[in-house]
């Protein structure tokens, strides 16, 4: 019955608690590596509407999805209890980055669905430093 | 001109193996994650792909049976039966989600949820296969799934290293943060996906379908030596366009949308509407090879009518077969399960059936009281026992590989 549990658990990609620092460190910087594949997604769906190589119903969808993920990441990682008090600090750490990417997120969603394309590409501008961030700190700790 | 109409068949099928929803968004996956290290899989699968079908449509042709026909005959209706319940599970899986494929297109284009477009899609899949005759469906869809190449053609714009490219093709290895289980994981996936069973099954039945006999023999080695290769460059199209653009981002691929990420820089919005021609058709095309092979391998196996080419009334099994797979495939569908991840695990398991499927098919193709003159060869032989060991070991490792990596997370 214990190995059905486990089975089940990893085939539907539940996240186990961690139990050492160096477990959460690996965690977070899976999370962060994570949001940012949403964020340069998101980032690369910016160019082409600067370069009018795509329209809005595409832009969309893209940029639903990629807010989308970024949240179930996330919410997955907010569900992961840290192991010690140095483990706080980098949750706030990540947490802080991830909301910060997923507020961009939301805002070029934003601005696509009211048609405001041509305001995307200064917002990605803006989005452009919190993906490096997210990208080092995910260098860091895998 | 007449001739070349009659490729499609073999286009039409491979666009189910090699460019169907999953595979669409499994290539760009393991470009984006591998580069090219694993085109050497879509070789292997093409080839491997190539000597079944021309075994299955040079049966079909000589004796005018369908696969699971002679599976039945082969492997008793034991054995038969439980390939056919892995295999119809599969075919299933893979019919629910290519209606969500379809769907999922249609959402790109409009940025209206798929959910809405799911009922639409099924009822216009059974209307195709209740009402378009055979040959002009294979080559409807067929001819609509090429606008795909957009991926070849927005790969060349793209202007890439082609000395790389050609480098991690020809010298695979495992990428730094990737593990050997996870490549082995994506090699089988691609490797399962390239044979798996419902083309053979369809491929077959279209056949018998088409009305071939020995004398269509030429055409029916066209349409294996041109389809398949064909959908092989898609993948690794596909593939190259992923390891280009999003590769060097860091960008994990989830959804359809991210596929066409790198048509959409590179072609605009005209390499935009080629590509959503293209997934529509070529999901659109193998709801219909699913919803079919579905019915053939049942029909097949329970000694039924079958066909399109059947008046309805005469076939009524058949149809009543595919109707209530297309209404259970669009319910599942609907029930909001991700039709990528539902193809994603679908090509593990139907990994598991590939030797039960294909063993017949060499047996067969061996027996000259069936096949006279067009008997395999020496060389067919040692190749297709190569592939059955091969399609074994791969059975065998499909399920523990894929909860080892947590189906290559």
């Amino acid at each position: 019955m214990k190995r059905l549990l486990v089975l089940a658990l990893l085939l539907s990609g539940c996240v186990s608690p961690s139990r050492t620092d160096r477990d959460y460190q690996l965690k977070a910087g899976n999370s962060a590596k994570a949001v940012a594949s949403s964020v340069a997604t998101a980032l690369l769906g910016a160019r082409a509407a600067a370069d009018h190589r795509t329209g809005g119903p595409y832009l969309t969808v893209l940029l639903v999805n990629a807010e989308k993920d970024a949240l179930a990441v996330q919410s997955t990682f907010d569900s992961v209890q840290p192991p010690s008090s140095t483990a706080d600090g980098l949750k706030d750490q990540v947490d802080e980055l991830i909301t910060a990417a997923t507020s961009g997120l939301s805002e070029m969603r934003t601005l696509v669905r009211r048609g405001e394309l041509a305001a995307l590409p200064g917002l990605a501008q803006r989005l452009r430093p919190t993906l490096d961030q997210l990208q080092t700190f995910a260098d860091r700790y895998q | 001109m007449k001739s070349l109409l009659k490729i499609f068949l073999g286009i039409l099928t491979a666009i189910g193996g090699f460019v169907d929803i999953g595979d669409l968004v499994a290539n760009a996956v393991i470009g984006a994650r591998f580069g090219l290290a694993l085109a050497w899989v879509v070789v292997l699968g093409v080839i491997g792909i190539c000597l079944y079908a021309d075994m299955s449509g040079r049966v079909a042709a000589v004796s005018g049976r369908g696969t699971f026909d002679l599976v039945r005959e082969r492997l008793g209706p034991r054995m038969g039966l439980a390939n056919l319940l892995a295999s119809t599970f599969v075919t299933f899986l893979t019919l629910a989600a290519e209606i969500g494929g379809v769907a999922l297109a249609l959402e790109l284009a409009t940025s209206v949820s798929y959910l809405l477009f799911v009922p639409l899609v099924a009822f216009g899949v059974w209307i195709v296969v209740w009402r378009m005759p055979f040959e002009r469906m294979e080559q409807a869809f067929g001819i609509l799934g090429l606008c795909l190449l957009a991926f070849a053609v927005a790969l060349w714009q793209l202007g890439p290293d082609w000395s790389q490219l050609l480098h991690q093709a020809v010298h695979p290895s495992v990428p730094d943060g990737e593990g050997h289980p996870t490549y082995v994981f994506y090699a089988i996936s691609l490797f399962g996906a390239a044979m798996t069973p419902y083309e053979v099954f369809f491929f077959s039945s279209g056949a018998v379908e088409e009305g071939w006999s020995r004398k269509d023999l030429r055409t029916e080695r066209l349409n294996v030596y041109i389809g398949f290769p064909l959908g092989g460059l898609l993948s690794l199209a596909i593939a190259g366009c992923a390891a280009v653009v999003l590769l060097p981002q860091g960008i994990s691929v989830d959804h359809l949308d991210q596929v066409a990420l790198p048509v959409v820089l590179s072609l605009g919005k005209v390499g935009f509407a080629f590509l959503i021609v293209g997934f529509v058709a070529a999901t659109f095309g193998a709801s219909l090879e699913t919803a079919l092979s579905t019915g053939y391998s049942i029909a097949q196996y329970l000694g039924w009518q079958w066909g399109k080419r059947t008046a309805p009334r005469e076939a009524a099994r058949f149809h009543a077969v595919v109707l209530v797979a297309i209404i259970l495939g669009a319910m599942l569908i609907l029930t909001t399960l991700d039709p990528v991840k539902v193809t994603e695990y679908s090509l593990v398991f139907s990994a598991v059936a590939l030797p039960l499927t294909y063993f017949p098919i060499l047996v067969v193709a061996n027996d000259r009281d069936y096949m006279g003159e067009s008997v395999n060869g020496r060389v067919v032989n040692a190749l297709g026992t190569f592939y059955l060991v091969l399609l074994t070991v791969v059975a065998i490792v499909a399920v523990p590989l894929m909860i080892a990596t947590k189906a290559g997370q």
